[in-house]
């Protein structure tokens, strides 16, 4: 990792996620240890060896209080910068099944970051066939998530809680956004935990990560989407390393940005929302 | 063709997004649904009639699931439906979206469903064409109700709901394309759709908000599964109508499947082109809902991104509610567009001329 991605790229810090413990079938106690060794194993094999490395708390997310107990154990380590949970599960993630591992991640200053995968069998329009149609739908899953998660009132209820949605690309949140509003518009009488109208829950409490970022002809289209769902200043960068559809830290942003957006994606938004040290980074 | 019919073309969409259907538009989505199984007793056989009585089959679900601010149920009867009528309207009813496991009753009702939208509406108004609804358990059956049905020039698309067991596009469903283009039909897909798994993505659904909006997520799935599967290079001249699920996320998920064809394309040999030209061609939406931005300039930057509003055919979705999307799309296209988005699409699609056929 450090020759192929770390010192290639110049990273001044890389956040991991170990998806290992994120299926939603196992024994409880066996999912409990399973995921607690997987953050030892950041721990003692990552985080000690390369100080540019930041680690995600990995839980079992199906068994709340066996995943808030991890939380808890590992929330002394500031190397931890975020609670990881997979973008599908049991049940939709807006769920109040799911809060006390959100309230914990928000009690502990920890954003909760869903990771694309996980549960994979909740198919409103049946399962693909491919792994084309799988992979794109996972931008499609965010999406549904998303809704779940304002219609839930999870961030109405928790008001410290900051979440990233991961690997789902960006440019579908404006057009879910504007679904969203008109939507609550119709039917508040049926929401009147939702105080406010959804966008500015979103813009409050979500942040998502770049990669695999959208790539329409007109790179100015792509512009266009970040500004359209306010996103200027909730995109962090990301690699998505070692998979094969990686965006290159050097070449993935389009020029057409401009520098302070394409700056704020590749760094400022990320040392601000896991409070990382800036000394590192070079101006 | 739309010359005369589309002078008015604004102030009808305005009154279409209020109280109204439009003159000089088609308006490609208005439910209608029987208010009881009763309503479709002269179309089922004896036994059907006591399957439903001694069972107490009920209908449910779709027409009184609407919360408050929705809109009220689908009318029953011509005479209900009759007062909002203004020009060439597509009926569109869903019953039989939320029919049962059981195949035989699933194509029993389907026809029922057909024969009455034909006597209830079809015959007593020469503006009216419908869907021609389907079996969703069994494809045979689909096929064999288009046999029977598709010939009569008033019924304009199979109609499919966008939840589904199999995406559409699977090989499984190919045999409803094909006989759908030998009877000259198109297909539209439309929200909605059988209860009993979830309905989403993501998983079982809480509030309608949810489900309306998990309508949309799921379009996109099937976008994908028709140009994935290669349904459009088998079926060049089959274009399938998005009903009811929105468009401003067309976009954006072309970018990306686009992106990860380019990467994966050995997968799926049989898709030669982009996947975002197979769409562009194939696809139309309709503008009920109409979720868009409140700036006006971001509305021309969606239309402009999807493909401009070619790709677009109105719909009042009558007597659903979807919000004040639709004034504003129009006001930002050209008298020329909005010719297209009223009545050009949709004639095109349909194959339908001025005058109403007798």
């Amino acid at each position: 990792m450090r020759a192929q991605l770390l010192d290639e790229y110049d990273v001044d810090y890389a956040v991991l996620e170990v998806l290992s413990g994120q299926d939603c079938y196992d024994h409880p106690d066996f999912a409990a240890e399973w995921n607690s060794a997987v953050n030892e194993w950041q721990a003692q094999e990552w985080l000690s060896f390369d100080s540019r490395l930041r680690g995600t708390i990995a839980v079992a997310h199906e068994y709340p209080d066996l995943a808030v107990a991890e939380i808890e154990r590992r929330s002394g380590d500031e190397r931890f910068v975020a609670v990881l949970l997979p973008a599908s599960a049991a049940e939709q993630l807006g769920s109040r099944k799911y809060w006390p591992i959100y309230e914990a991640a928000a009690a502990f200053g920890r954003p909760v970051a869903f990771h694309t995968g996980g549960y994979v069998d909740h198919r409103g329009a049946g399962y693909p066939s491919f792994y084309l149609d799988y992979h794109v739908g996972n931008g499609i899953v965010m999406q549904s998530q998303l809704t779940s998660m304002v219609a839930g009132g999870m961030f109405e209820a928790i008001p410290g809680l900051r979440v990233v949605l991961t690997e789902c690309g960006v440019a579908w949140a404006a057009a879910l956004l504007w679904s969203l509003d008109a939507a609550w518009e119709l039917v508040r009488d049926d929401h009147p935990r939702l105080e406010r109208r959804p966008s500015e829950y979103v813009r409050d409490h979500v942040w998502f990560t770049t990669q695999p970022i959208e790539e329409p002809d007109d790179p100015q289209h792509l512009i266009h989407a970040i500004e359209q769902a306010r996103l200027g200043d909730r995109l962090l960068f990301a690699t998505d390393y070692p998979h094969w559809d990686f965006d290159s830290p050097s070449q993935a942003l389009p020029r057409a940005m401009g520098e302070p957006l394409r700056r704020a994606i590749r760094c400022e938004n990320a040392l601000a929302l896991y409070g990382l040290p800036r000394e590192r980074v070079v101006e | 063709m739309s010359e005369t019919n589309g002078a008015n073309g604004a102030n009808g969409a305005n009154d279409a997004t209020g109280a109204n259907g439009a003159n000089g538009a088609i308006d490609c989505d208005v439910h209608c649904a029987p208010e009881a199984y009763e309503a479709l007793f002269p179309y089922l056989s004896e036994y059907w009639r006591q399957y439903i009585a001694e069972a107490g089959i009920r209908l449910n679900g779709l027409a009184y699931a609407y919360p408050r601010g929705v809109g009220p149920p689908a009318p029953s009867s011509y005479d209900a439906l009759s007062k909002r009528l203004r020009g060439v309207t597509v009926l569109n009813c869903l019953t039989g979206f939320e029919t049962h496991r059981n195949a035989y009753f699933a194509a029993a009702v389907a026809s029922a469903v057909n024969d009455w939208v034909r006597e209830e509406f079809l015959t007593r108004d020469s503006r009216l064409r419908a869907s021609l609804v389907v079996s969703t358990v069994s494809p045979g059956d689909a096929v064999s109700e288009i046999e029977r049905v598709g010939e009569d020039p008033r019924f304009v698309q199979v109609l499919l709901p966008v939840r589904s067991d199999l995406p559409w596009g699977h090989k499984e469903n190919h045999a409803i394309f094909a006989a759908a283009r030998s009877a000259g039909l198109q297909v539209g897909l439309h929200a909605w759709g059988r209860a009993g798994k979830a309905p989403t993505p993501s998983g079982f659904t809480t509030t309608y908000l949810e489900d309306y909006l998990g309508n949309q997520p799921i379009a996109q799935a099937q976008v994908l599964s028709f140009v994935s599967e290669g349904v459009f290079e088998r079926f060049p001249d089959l274009r399938v109508v998005v009903l009811e699920c929105g468009f401003a996320w067309l976009a954006p998920l072309l970018w990306r499947f686009d992106k990860d064809w380019k990467g994966v394309w050995r997968e799926v040999p049989w898709v030669k082109r982009r996947p975002s030209e197979y769409v562009r061609e194939h696809f139309r939406f309709t503008t009920a809902p109409a979720h868009l931005p409140p700036d006006a300039d971001r509305i021309d930057q969606v239309l402009e991104m999807m493909g401009g509003p070619g790709m677009l055919t109105y719909a009042s979705d009558y007597p659903h509610r979807h919000g004040d999307g639709l004034p504003a799309l129009l006001d930002r296209i050209s008298e020329a567009q909005r010719r297209g988005v009223l009545w050009g699409t949709a004639a095109e699609l349909y194959g339908l001329t001025e005058a109403p056929i007798r």
